[in-house]
Order: C-alpha cells, then structure tokens, then sequence
C-alpha cells in the first residue's frame, strides 16, 4: 500500500461514521492495523459514544476517573480495579455522548467484582453513584462535547440530583461547547419536584440564559417542571429565549400541561 | 476551492496541463475553473502539475470531464459530502482499477484538492475494508504491523467494547 497521508488515512476511515450511525466494529478493527491506522481511527471510533448496556465501554471509562470522582463510589464501596493509565485520552474526543444510566451500570456492577459482597446496599442508588462520577468525568475530560443526551436514570432517583443539577448547569455556562443537551424519559417524583423549585433549579436556567453558544436545547425535564410548577418567571425566560430552539421531542405533553 | 461562482471559461476554450513526467494533456478551460487542481494555472494557457504523474493525471482527468455538469456541493459541508453513500455505476467501473492506482488517485485527488473525486475514492477503500479483521485488511493492503505484542493488546482491551456493536 502506499504511504497514504494521515489526511487521507482520516477521510477513508471517517467513511465509517455517518451523521446517524458509527460503523464501531470495523473501526475497532481499522485501529489494531498499526500505529498511524490507530491515531485515524481513535478520533472517530470515540467521537460518539453510548454509555448504556456495554459493561466494557463503561468499565473503560471508569479508569478515567480521578480521586474527587471516585469518591463519591466510596459510600458505596465500589472499588476499581487498578487498569494502567489508557494510552489514549479517549474521552477528549468526545463530541456525542448519549447515557443511559438504567441499563449497563446496573449489570456492570453485578458482573464485576467491584462491590464489596458483605456491604448492604441499595443497588439503585450505587448505580446513581457510578452515573454521577461518570458525568462528572466527561464534564471534566469531554472538551469537545457538541451534544449531550440522558435517557432515563440519571436524575430520577438520585440523592445526588440537585448537585447533578448544578454540575450540570455548570457544564452549560458561557464557556461550554454544547450546543444540545436532551433529558429525557425522565419521570419526576414529588420529592424531585419540591426539591427543584428550589432556589438551584432559578440558578440552573439562569445558566442556561447566560449560555449563548447553545444552538437548540431539548430539555424535557424543565419543561415538565415548568408546567407541573407553574414556573411563570422562569417560563417566560426560557419561552422568550429559546421558543424556536426547543425541540419538544416527547415532551408535547408536558407543554399542553403547561 | 472555486465553487464554480466565476465559472468564466467557456465550452470551447482549452488549456494545456503537464504532468510532472512532462506529459501534456488539452482540457476543457471549465475542468481549471471547477477544480483548484489548477493552483498553478494563472489564467494561462498552460498549467504544470507537480507530483502527479500522466498515467494519474490521465485518469483524474477523464473522471473530472466525465462530472463537468455535475452541481457543486458546498464543499464545507462535510456532512453533506457523506450523506450520499451510494456510489453511482460509472465511478464504480471507473475505480475498479488496481489498488496501487486507486491509491495514486486518492493521493492526486487530495493534493489537488478535487473533493468529491477524493470522497469517492475514500469511500471506495473504506467499503473494501468494512467487516474485515485487522489481519484481513493489512494481508489485503499490504500493510505492516508496527504495533509491539503488549501495545496491540493494551489497545485491543481498551478498545474492545466496540466489538459489542
């Protein structure tokens, strides 16, 4: 073969990723060629990534993680295993991120050998304890992220899911490079609803007013509390602001509610 | 690149294009003003492509006259550009040449930064590569492993939940 410029190297591999679908395998296979295949395919194997029922995927991520994120698994003694260093910031190259914190985490938990057997505990919130540190960690090490999507779990019943709020609404602030963030299929307890009435939740979409670099937003979750609230101040902030932007998805409900 | 907003060359003009082993091919003045493979033509009448060779320049050629009435993407929508995954039967028939060529090709094309020739090109290898195992797609293009044992299985770990797809 001749000796392709990683240029061209990049555009033939990037043929595997389409604006809908990641060709995973044959990238996997694309990046155990050699060396300069690997540094082509590693940007596109992991520019989109799901964490939800792929254990190895999550487990992968888990060794990312530094001393503030891991303890958070501590109350729950969830011990990683000692991975070496990856040989790649893999999740750098993250621009699309989808979590499903319901399936995967759950079953990588019960597969591994990470939980202390003798420790009682409530599996669920171990679960909410692996998402947070996750999120945080991409948060953190996803400087790229363009769009960030949650399917279910991660706030729904969360101990954590004010502090989730505000990581967040942190993560939204005017210096972010997301411009779509989905929650959805989140059903929200009353406890949740009382909790985010609070002040943090004023606090959260002030965040989001301040970003300008957000180019469309699906949050089913704000407005499922907007209507269930009655959140008129901040209603008219987020109507006024982003009515053309909001991408209702499954949310259409929650706004005739409103 | 030129995206054909000041396409002044008419149909009958021609210009002259030599290749850099000094073989001379007349072409539609429209191919120079479509493509910026004409970095070099200054509005002259003859242009010399450096590192491509006539056999190459030959074949890009007959590609780019083949396209001349084709509408011009917008190249900065690389999106777009790889959207459209199916490969029409002429430019199929036209890159079932040798692998070396079609090599030659993606390498002339990029150069002369002929984008839709070069995604053509690029999507041609990636369909020969898909499915295939990494012994598979180095035994076909002839390729060297130059990964030690313990690096090609550290990335293979890390990496592996993407065979879970």
């Amino acid at each position: 073969m001749l000796n392709l410029p990683n240029e061209c190297l990049f555009e033939i591999l990037n043929n595997f990723k389409s604006y809908n679908n990641v060709d995973y395998r044959s990238l996997f296979s694309c990046l155990l060629v050699n060396r300069q295949w690997c540094r082509s395919a590693i940007p596109i194997l992991w520019s989109k990534i799901e964490i939800s029922n792929n254990g190895k995927l999550i487990r992968i991520c888990l060794s990312e993680l530094n001393t503030e994120e891991k303890a958070l698994l501590i109350p729950f003694r969830i011990f990683l295993p000692n991975n070496p260093k990856p040989l790649f910031e893999y999740l750098a190259y993250t621009t699309d991120l989808i979590i499903d914190t319901t399936y995967g985490i759950q079953e990588w938990l019960c597969d591994s050998i990470v939980l202390d057997p003798i420790f009682s505990f409530s599996t669920q919130n171990a679960v909410d304890a692996v998402g947070d540190s996750l999120i945080r960690l991409f948060l953190r090490t996803s400087k790229k992220l363009k769009y960030l999507t949650f399917l279910s779990g991660y706030l729904l019943y969360n101990p954590l899911g004010l502090e989730g709020i505000q990581v967040l609404a942190k993560a939204l602030d005017k210096d972010t490079t997301l411009t779509s963030l989905t929650l959805g299929y989140i059903p929200i307890s009353s406890k949740a609803k009382k909790a985010l009435a609070e002040i943090q939740f004023r606090d959260y979409l002030e965040g989001i007013e301040g970003s300008t670099r957000l180019s469309s937003i699906t949050i089913e979750l704000i407005i499922f509390i907007l209507s269930k609230l009655n959140f008129f101040f901040v209603n008219n902030t987020l109507t006024s602001n982003y009515k053309n932007k909001v991408n209702c998805g499954n949310s259409g409900n929650y706004m005739k509610n409103g | 690149m030129d995206n054909g907003t000041s396409n002044s060359a008419s149909e009958n003009e021609t210009i002259t294009l030599k290749s850099c082993d000094g073989i001379e091919f007349h072409i539609d003045a429209r191919i120079a003003n479509r493509y910026t493979l004409l970095n070099n033509w200054n509005g002259g009448e003859s242009a010399c492509i450096p590192n491509v060779n006539g056999k190459v320049l030959e074949k890009v050629l007959e590609w780019c006259e083949h396209h001349i009435n084709d509408p011009q993407l917008n190249c900065g929508d690389d999106d777009s550009r790889r959207r459209n995954t199916i490969i029409e039967e002429w430019d199929e028939n036209f890159l079932s040449c040798d692998q070396d060529m079609l090599f030659e090709i993606i390498l002339a094309a990029n150069y002369l930064e002929i984008k839709p020739l070069l995604d053509l090109g690029c999507k041609t290898v990636a369909n020969m590569m898909k499915s295939k195992s990494p012994e598979e797609i180095r035994s076909a293009f002839n390729i060297d492993n130059d990964y030690t044992p313990e690096e090609e299985e550290q990335f293979r770990k890390e990496n592996e939940w993407a065979e879970d797809y």
